[in-house]
């Protein structure tokens, strides 16, 4: 830890999700990357919606589910107990329901919602944009707190 | 008619699947119940009822916030009124000094005082922060270069506290989860880093390679049946150099075997050795042949040999750098004073320069070790070469009456004039307790003639005690 730039936390990884850019931010890239898959020539309207939304969730998926650790060094501080813990389980220490993770699970149904009515319930999208769902909201709820199943991505 | 967006929004929504309408309609359901929850933490055990609470709350009677102590230290009013060398000065009596473990007295070496002293008219004599908060002072830089390049490794640290150099040390690298091999017979120091570090801790038996051999096959069978946590697994060997509890050295040799067998980092604790064992006093590895590198990391207490205060710990780059971000006792503790860096690098510098004191100390140690093992009821428990004594009694009984016959033997000998401490354990903290015993430690301003006394005296007093026993 530089003592320079010292922060007052024990986990910053916990907290800088709060902050208050960071939903802006997020709807921003969201938004960006939805007009960018729209703005690609042979791609019909379903197809930049399916994308966006299955995108959402697996790159949702690496960053919050499948990332252990954090980039700040907090093993001179608690002596490693965040070395093996997810980011989404890192977040306000551990607490469900947040305001910030209520938004991070909503975000995945609406995209849900909207790429269905935009892919006018077609099935071959339908299938992608449910898995997608899955994805995406499953690994979130309480249910999934440090569940890891046959131990894989464990340790 | 104009084009209703609504119309066609509905119209589209009428076309769809009744089952994806269900869906989505319970899905928006849940996500008002989700939005309207409130915030909780995960209890991994429910919580008491209101009844069982009760029933804790009736059953809790209140500790003293001073719990008694069950065996409050001997009181003794031994003031030390000059520096101590070759003699001590308690209460106004010199006596020959057995007791502290300066072993050059370079804590009383004019040349040092004098460093410390244009030190203090240099720099002042604090260095008003920690060292990466305005702390660092060109001193210290130096004397961290001068030591890595003594010691032939890469780079060195220096702390400000000689306690806590191989705790912080310990604490820097062994993390939760990670599996710390230590011999039983280490000192407080070693075993609180260990503890603070919230690792895995196996102790071998003490200076046992066959017990340390077994603990790490059953290790190794472990990690073959959990091979993808223990790829994530870190393993420590830790050892004293010579012991400060027992006076003996480590086996380095096998220890270095070890580490490279079962892919384990070595950490050793040098703050007896340094300045005492090898032809030059560059510690164990010097003493044994070994080679500086083969060790990760070595801490070292400038409390003794160097006459000084603080510590400091050298090894590779790759290992030593993590502790300038990760060493709690270097980041968040006040550097050392500029003076007594300067007295410790005067000292080193003596030391190296007259090889003379080593090969002193060695045949002070040697001398007085060939006259005592043979005293009758008395085991030695230290090495030959080991400036450090330890008198143990061969039949012991129990650790109370033990401690208070070698007490009384000490204060016989402090009597007639050779000042010799008993070890002194904090006994709550130690998790193994070693049998008490009665320290003499050899310095190397004593003449033969001292020695010779020294033996005569101690030897009289052991056989009076036991014979009375």
């Amino acid at each position: 830890m530089q003592i320079g730039s010292l922060h007052s936390q024990k986990n910053p990884n916990a907290y800088w999700i709060n902050h208050s850019g960071f939903w802006l931010t997020y709807f921003t890239i969201i938004a960006i990357l939805h007009f960018s898959l729209m703005s690609i020539p042979f791609f019909s309207t379903a197809v930049a919606w399916t994308l966006t939304n299955a995108l959402h969730s697996f790159s949702s998926y690496l960053a919050f589910h499948f990332v252990k650790g954090a980039p700040f060094d907090t093993e001179s501080v608690d002596e490693g107990a965040m070395k093996f813990r997810t980011h989404w389980e890192q977040i306000d220490k551990g607490k469900q329901m947040t305001w910030t993770k209520k938004m991070l699970i909503v975000v995945p149904v609406i995209l849900f919602i909207l790429a269905s009515f935009y892919t006018e319930y077609a099935i071959n999208h339908s299938i992608v944009n449910m898995i997608a769902l899955l994805v995406g909201v499953l690994p979130k709820l309480p249910q999934f707190h440090l569940v890891r199943f046959f131990g894989i991505n464990e340790f | 008619m104009a084009f209703n967006p609504f119309i066609y929004v509905a119209g589209l929504v009428m076309e769809a699947p009744l089952y994806h309408l269900v869906l989505e309609g319970l899905l928006v359901i849940w996500i008002f119940q989700l939005l309207f929850s409130k915030s909780y933490y995960i209890r991994k055990r429910p919580g008491l009822s209101a009844k069982e609470e009760e029933e804790l709350i009736a059953e809790w009677t209140p500790e003293p916030l001073v719990p008694p102590c069950d065996d409050p230290p001997p009181e003794n009013n031994n003031i030390v009124d000059k520096i101590a060398t070759r003699t001590i000065s308690i209460n106004g009596e010199e006596r020959l000094n057995l007791a502290t473990t300066s072993f050059h007295g370079m804590n009383g070496d004019k040349s040092c005082i004098e460093t410390a002293l244009s030190a203090i008219d240099k720099y002042g004599v604090g260095a008003c922060g920690p060292r990466a908060f305005y702390g660092t002072i060109d001193i210290h830089l130096e004397f961290e270069k001068r030591i890595a390049a003594h010691m032939g490794a890469e780079i060195a640290i220096l702390y400000s506290y000689g306690f806590s150099t191989v705790s912080s040390s310990i604490n820097c690298y062994c993390k939760r989860m990670d599996i710390v091999f230590c011999d039983e017979g280490a000192n407080l120091a070693i075993k609180k880093g260990i503890e603070a570090s919230r690792s895995k801790v196996r102790y071998f038996k003490h200076n046992d390679t066959d017990d340390l051999n077994t603990l790490l096959e059953e290790h190794a069978r472990w990690e073959r049946k959990n091979s993808r946590q223990a790829k994530v697994t870190k393993k420590f060997l830790v050892a004293e150099g010579l012991y400060n509890y027992y006076g003996d050295i480590c086996p380095l040799k096998e220890l270095i075997a070890f580490k490279y067998k079962y892919g384990a980092r070595l950490i050793i604790d040098e703050s007896y050795s340094f300045g005492v064992l090898g032809e030059t006093g560059r510690g164990v590895a010097e003493y044994f042949g070994a080679d500086n590198s083969d060790i990760d990391v070595v801490t070292v207490s400038m409390d003794h040999a160097l006459g000084s205060n603080g510590g400091f710990a050298y090894g590779t780059a790759y290992m030593i750098e993590i502790q300038r971000l990760g060493g709690l006792g270097y980041c968040f503790s006040a550097a050392l004073p500029p003076y007594l860096t300067a007295s410790a690098l005067k000292a080193l510098e003596l030391i190296d320069e007259n090889p003379k004191l080593i090969s002193r100390l060695k045949e002070n140690s040697n001398y007085l070790y060939d006259q005592l093992w043979s005293l009758d009821g008395i085991k030695l428990s230290n090495h030959r070469d080991s400036p450090v004594f330890h008198l143990r009694l061969m039949a012991p009984t129990t650790w109370g009456q033990d401690f208070a016959l070698l007490q009384r033997a000490a204060e016989r000998i402090n009597a007639r004039g050779v000042a010799v401490t008993m070890t002194t354990y904090v006994r709550s903290e130690e998790l193994i307790l070693p049998e008490p015993s009665l320290r003499i430690v050899v310095n190397s301003c004593l003449t033969r003639e001292d020695i010779t006394r020294v033996s005569g005296v101690v030897s009289e007093v052991v056989t009076e005690m036991l014979d009375a026993k």
